[in-house]
């Protein structure tokens, strides 16, 4: 028998609205993504994107609903299941940790009072690591990685917090091709293991060829469903507000 | 005269003895909240800091209270004023520092000038130091203060320590950003009066600087750089003072010397090895194609 909670979404937004002062960012927007669903977010510069994420991990205040397994999570409290890899992430990279350091952080939520890692905490770390393809990489100065290493580390660290919630806010830009290629297979990798994944880009031509399903997004959500029918020209007119060639797209928007 | 013989004469006497312990209650104290302080670029905030008790000991001396207990005050009011004033998104936290800083800076020279026929000469001792003066009611209470000091920064250490490498992260795992800040405050504080008899207010940011900062120099890791920099810390603490008695020079000026001239050393010790991994590269780069 299928409970309520297992048919639930492993994300639900529903009527999700921000302002920023008087200014309103985001309204009505709603969706939903399944266990083990990988999607792409799109929207031009400014679209609210980076908000939508930060309104689902708790970090704007907003209105509307958002639910993690059917939970309804609480204004600004701790979403422990879902983990935001941000657009810039605000790490101090001259800071004196190692890779293993920075990743034993997503094991935060299991030490609480405790404040020490224990054996099982090191172990989830290793295991984060060796999934992401950085196995070997604890000890390493995490100032020392490459720009896709440490998008790969960030990512160990969420897989630490045993987060099955994954929002990645244009977390391939900057990465190569065989980079980019890699992170998406691990990222399809992890949904096959159940992950949920959300990823935001500028990249017309990748959300069209590499994604099943695109939200398209500027200040509420304009198409939701598969590339073909969200990424049509019509559609995209409307979200970026100028005609662009889904094929092409790529160097007018990036 | 041997080594042993220079470092151990000093040391006959009583007052001697109690100096050292403080010295090195510093040597302990300073460095721990150092690192936290160096690693977040806020050395700053512990110069603010310093400048900033002089309201406390100067309104503790006029009140006939406990100078230490002034200068906590002082320390508490500081930081509650910046957790204050920075929770409006417009103000900056260095904004913030330098307009406290200054006000309190400005209570105590009031203070100062409303008895300078007899206040002056005392408070020197504070600004610079009179280590020779520590009773043993003192240092019980340093001891009691830098034994919170090792508490708090072992038991916030690995959160001050996420939150300063990933603050965003850090509060969407549950760490409470704002009030590791105030915690962190209050232990600059409490390292700051620790230093008080012994360096003074006006170098006692040197004890948590300048042996932090040097710790960062050789190494990667915070574990290690803290234990590196209360070495160094303790050893500047002991040498500078052993130094001072036998070079006749104020002890906590020498000190802050010893542990400036500790991090020059250790800086020059560090270019050859730098100067070396460039040159190698150089010589290794040009790789004659085939």
């Amino acid at each position: 028998m299928v409970t309520a909670e297992r048919a639930a979404p492993a994300l639900e937004v529903r009527d999700l609205a921000v302002r920023y002062g008087s200014r309103s960012v985001l309204s009505g927007v709603s969706f939903g993504l399944q266990r083990g669903e990988v999607a792409a977010l799109v929207g031009p510069n400014g679209a609210g994107k980076s908000t939508l994420y930060k309104a689902v991990v708790g970090l704007v205040a907003h209105d509307g609903v958002v639910a993690i397994h059917g939970t309804a999570c609480h204004h600004r409290s701790p979403r422990w299941n879902a983990a935001y890899l941000p657009q810039r992430i605000e790490a101090d990279l001259d800071f004196p940790i190692t890779v293993g350091q920075a990743v034993l952080a997503g094991r935060r939520r299991f030490l609480r009072a405790r404040r020490w890692a224990r054996t099982e905490d090191r172990d989830a770390v290793h295991a984060a690591l060796a999934r992401v393809g950085l196995d070997g990489f604890a000890s390493r100065p995490i100032g020392s990685l490459s720009g896709g290493e440490l998008q790969r580390a960030y990512l160990a660290r969420a897989l630490a917090q045993d987060a099955d919630v994954l929002l990645l806010d244009e977390a391939l830009s900057g990465v190569d091709g065989p980079g980019t290629r890699a992170m998406l297979h691990l990222l399809h990798d992890l949904a096959g293991s159940g992950a949920t994944v959300l990823v935001a880009t500028h990249d017309l031509a990748l959300a069209r060829r590499r994604f099943d399903r695109c939200l398209t997004l500027n200040g509420r959500l304009i198409g939701d469903g598969p590339p073909g029918r969200t990424l049509d020209g019509e559609r995209l007119e409307a979200v970026f507000g100028s005609h662009l060639d889904p094929d092409h797209a790529l160097e007018v928007v990036a | 005269m041997t080594v042993l013989h220079w470092l151990t004469d000093p040391y006959s006497s009583e007052f001697m003895r109690h100096a050292l312990l403080a010295a090195v209650m510093v040597g302990i104290a300073g460095p721990l909240v150092g690192v936290w302080i160096v690693l977040r670029r806020l050395a700053y905030l512990g110069d603010a800091m310093s400048h900033s008790l002089l309201a406390g000991v100067a309104g503790a001396y006029l009140l006939g209270a406990s100078i230490t207990a002034g200068a906590l005050v002082a320390g508490l009011v500081m930081a509650a004023a910046i957790a204050a004033f920075t929770l409006h998104p417009r103000l900056r936290a260095d904004a913030v520092i330098g307009a406290v800083e200054t006000a309190l800076f400005a209570v105590g020279i009031i203070l100062v000038s409303t008895r300078s026929d007899r206040i002056g000469v005392d408070l020197s001792a504070y600004l610079f130091g009179q280590i020779t003066t520590v009773t043993t009611d003192d240092l019980r209470l340093n001891a009691a203060l830098v034994a919170a000091v090792v508490v708090a920064v072992s038991w916030f250490g690995p959160d001050v320590r996420a939150a300063t490498f990933d603050p965003v992260h850090a509060r969407l795992s549950g760490i409470r950003v704002a009030g590791l800040e105030i915690v962190l405050l209050v232990m600059l504080a409490v390292a700051i009066v620790v230093s008080l008899q012994t360096v003074g207010l006006l170098m006692s940011v040197s004890m948590l600087v300048t042996p932090a900062a040097t710790a960062r120099l050789v190494t990667s890791r915070t574990t290690t750089m803290t234990a590196v920099a209360v070495t160094v810390g303790v050893f500047a603490a002991v040498v500078g003072l052993t130094a001072s008695y036998h070079l006749d020079t104020p002890p906590g000026a020498t000190v802050a010397l010893t542990a400036a001239a500790v991090l020059a050393a250790t800086f020059l010790a560090h270019l050859p090895r730098r100067a070396h991994r460039h040159r190698r590269t150089a010589f290794v780069a040009p790789t004659p194609a085939p």
